[in-house]
């Protein structure tokens, strides 16, 4: 059980026109494949994503990006609960497009990076596409930065495979350094794979939290503990259906008794 | 066994369509289409690119013993969907409607129990918009219900717009593109997307020689209750059957059944079963 979903991907972008260029193939193609198909972006945006999708777009659910994430936690709640209930209508597959509310403190920033790091164990065994969108217009360095930290494949077509290194750089605002920098980091924190790792989400939420919210990281912190030990992030690996570790990450929902196999 | 193409979950009075990328995918399905046509005593018309009707000919003489005789007795047409389709004018959804009701009364005319008509859509169709295929395509879906009539529309994933193969899949209730219809390497298992409700139909032999293929796909798209419809299952042994259960054991609905199967329901306790909902 890998701790960080390959399916979690980075879109970095400047204009409008490249938005719209890579996001509608990702999207029409999980329309093709029958999956649950969701956008999370400003209303501007989405009327933009629509519009191109032309008359296929009715078939993508919008989420107002600015309503959705209030705080980490309760977007990550909210976000289970929406694709377990998109998997149990029926969706083979659950693709989203999202973008982070806008950051304007470095204290907003952290806490949407951390938000990105959380989403890599809380959905390593969901069947889901996440590709977040990362406005360079709009998003300060902070989180330009954190993100390339947070997520196991960062791409310029969202759709691809896993991108190398190289495909990386190209598509970076702040050059070789900052990348290098980023990927300097990105074992420990990043995916929760090792159980400081998590300690050091549910400590760092706790600290900039009030006690409401650091109970609540807390017990999401135990949740992530309760997934299997997580080995190292790899970039081939798919997320892979675990009834049972799924079942107690959500703290119960679709847990089976019988999980024998045929 | 001397022939290639195996079950296929398409019923009599259907319109069901299904989309390829690879050439081998398109001609076991299309074939198993063919070989089910020509057992029900239908005229099989089978659509094709001018410059493909001697190859598929041939091809479909190599490996199918019947293929032969039923070309001699007009049981089976290979032709170029052009002349077919278009007749050298432009697209017209009516015209097209007309021109398939035609073959359908000659069909019956000729003496067989019905018509089967596959085609790539693309080939026949290829200078028409988009949005007049979608449209023609849901006529279709409205007009043709009668039970001896069924047709298989077969989509070229590179030659569409992703949003106009959404548009079409739509306009189909009944969907059998791979790996549904490929789901079994030896063809004795075969399944369809029906829809609505979406139900997966599966047709041949649900056994455990067969079940590999299921098991993939259930496991990979199938997250929360399954419905299917087993009417076409001619054979079923336990382990074919607990197969649908996946392995997340999701609530399972059998939506309709045949013998064989409804004889596993109840040597396996399923009748009682909380997870296992019989419809009558």
């Amino acid at each position: 059980m890998n701790g960080s979903p390959a399916h979690h991907n980075l879109f970095f972008y400047g204009d409008d026109g490249s938005l719209v260029d890579q996001v509608v193939p990702f999207l029409s193609e999980g329309l093709a494949n029958h999956e649950a198909v969701v956008i999370v972006l400003d209303p501007r945006k989405t009327a933009l994503v629509r519009d191109a999708l032309g008359r296929i777009g009715r078939r993508v659910a919008s989420i107002d990006r600015d309503g959705y994430y209030t705080r980490p936690e309760d977007a990550l709640a909210g976000y289970d609960a929406q694709v377990r209930r998109y998997l149990k209508d029926g969706a083979p597959r659950v693709r989203v497009f999202g973008e982070l509310p806008l950051c304007r403190t470095n204290e907003d920033s952290d806490t949407w990076i951390l938000y990105e790091a959380l989403l890599n164990p809380a959905f390593a065994h969901h069947p889901v596409t996440i590709v977040c969108g990362l406005d360079g217009r709009e998003q300060p360095d902070r989180v330009v930065e954190g993100s390339w930290r947070t997520h196991p494949t960062a791409a310029p077509t969202p759709c691809g495979a896993a991108r190398s290194p190289p495909a990386r750089r190209a598509w970076g605002l702040g050059g070789r350094d900052r990348l290098s920098r980023a990927a300097a980091t990105s074992s420990g924190l990043l995916a929760g794979s090792s159980p400081t790792g998590r300690t050091a989400i549910a400590t760092a939420l706790r600290s900039r939290r009030c006690a409401t919210t650091a109970r609540a990281s807390t017990i999401c912190a135990r949740r992530l503990a309760a997934c299997s030990p997580g080995r190292r992030p790899t970039k081939t690996s798919r997320p892979t259906s675990a009834p049972s570790s799924s079942a107690s990450m959500s703290g119960g929902g679709e847990a089976s008794p019988r999980t024998g196999s045929n | 066994m001397t022939t290639t193409a195996g079950a296929i979950a398409i019923r009599p009075g259907e319109h069901a369509c299904f989309r390829f990328q690879r050439q081998e995918e398109r001609e076991r399905i299309a074939d198993a289409f063919m070989c089910v046509g020509l057992r029900l005593g239908h005229r099989v018309v089978y659509l094709c690119e001018s410059r493909d009707v001697d190859a598929t000919l041939l091809r479909l003489t190599a490996a199918e013993p019947d293929v032969a005789s039923a070309l001699r007795t007009g049981a089976l047409e290979v032709r170029d969907a052009n002349t077919v389709y278009l007749d050298g004018r432009s697209f017209d959804v009516e015209r097209m409607i007309a021109a398939l009701r035609a073959e359908h009364r000659r069909a019956l005319a000729d003496g067989f129990a019905g018509l089967s008509v596959t085609g790539d859509v693309v080939s026949a169709l290829g200078a028409a918009e988009a949005e007049a295929l979608v449209e023609y395509e849901r006529r279709l879906d409205e007009e043709f219900g009668d039970a001896t009539q069924v047709l298989l529309c077969q989509y070229d994933q590179h030659r569409f717009e992703t949003g106009t193969l959404v548009e079409m899949t739509e306009a189909h209730h009944v969907e059998v593109s791979p790996p549904l219809a490929t789901l079994d390497p030896t063809g004795a298992l075969a399944a369809a997307r029906v829809h609505p409700p979406e139900t997966l139909r599966l047709a041949g032999d649900l056994d455990f020689e067969n079940v590999a293929g299921l098991l993939d796909y259930l496991d990979a798209n199938v997250h929360g209750p399954l419905r299917v419809d087993l009417a076409d299952v001619a054979f079923a042994d336990v382990a074919g059957m607990r197969a649908l259960r996946g392995s997340r054991h999701q609530q399972l609905t059998i939506a309709d059944a045949s013998e064989p199967v409804r004889r596993l329901v109840g040597l396996l306790g399923w009748d009682t079963d909380p997870g296992v909902l019989v419809a009558a």
